[in-house]
């Protein structure tokens, strides 16, 4: 989770405590659907023979066709899995000692940034587990409920939710003068 | 038999593809640059990106020459 990260605007005694992301699973489960879109056409076109009549077909298929369309096929997924890597990696909360940055990449050219800058404003913390896999791989949903402007922050399937919950409290802890407890 | 030659029906599958990538590879390649410098990752997955579509379209090529 550790990532050397400066912003411009940095404090002078703002350090990052840790990068929140989306948990690794989130990506997989991209990966596995574009991979079955990959194969689909491989599936698709054999099935579909077998409604044609052996010899009865009205053109012949040229050498080179399906090596051509495999690789057409190929390229327009390679693209869409770029598209949702950056997607994916381009989301994060970034919690300093002073604040939450919220960076949520919505496709490309829509990037939502939110920050709540005082950590005063927090009026609850939430983690939010509600699924099978989420609890074998532990991510799930981190809420951030506060009395500024921006309502709340959450951040979908994030990994390892409660230790961050417990950054975010901590921070606030020692933002507020309290004694942090273990 | 076909009166044409069959290739013709591949070239515009081609540039359809070559109009994509330009549009996602300008997209991902202006996020990428732009921002990365928060995102140490994209110098990781750009040559990778580059070198996959070089590859994919270097083999419509292929396939296309084949026909």
């Amino acid at each position: 989770m550790a990532q050397k990260i400066i912003l411009k605007d940095f404090k002078p005694d703002e350090k990052v405590l840790t990068v929140a992301r989306h948990h690794w699973f989130v990506f997989f489960r991209d990966i596995i659907g574009i991979a079955l879109l990959f194969l689909i056409p491989f599936f698709a076109i054999p099935i579909l023979s077998v409604f044609v009549q052996p010899g009865s077909s009205p053109v012949a298929v040229p050498n080179g066709f399906g090596f051509f369309f495999a690789s057409f096929w190929a390229l327009i997924l390679w693209q869409m899995l770029f598209a949702r890597w950056t997607d994916y990696y381009y989301d994060v909360w970034i919690i300093t000692n002073w604040r939450i940055i919220d960076i949520d990449q919505k496709g490309f050219f829509h990037r939502d940034i939110a920050t709540l800058l005082n950590f005063e404003h927090v009026e609850d913390v939430r983690t939010n587990i509600n699924s099978v896999i989420g609890t074998l791989l532990e991510y799930g949903d981190i809420q951030v409920q506060t009395a500024a402007a921006h309502r709340e922050f959450i951040f979908r399937e994030a990994g390892n939710p409660r230790a961050v919950e417990k950054i975010i409290r901590r921070a606030q802890e020692e933002r507020l003068g309290l004694k942090p407890h273990a | 038999m076909l009166s044409f030659d069959p290739v013709l029906l591949l070239w515009p599958f081609f540039w359809l593809g070559i109009v994509v990538v330009f549009l996602y590879g300008f997209s991902l390649l202006y996020h990428w640059i732009r921002f990365g410098v928060l995102y140490p990752l994209v110098w990781f997955a750009l040559p990778v990106y580059v070198v996959g579509t070089l590859v994919f379209i270097g083999a419509m090529l292929a396939g296309i020459s084949a026909v």
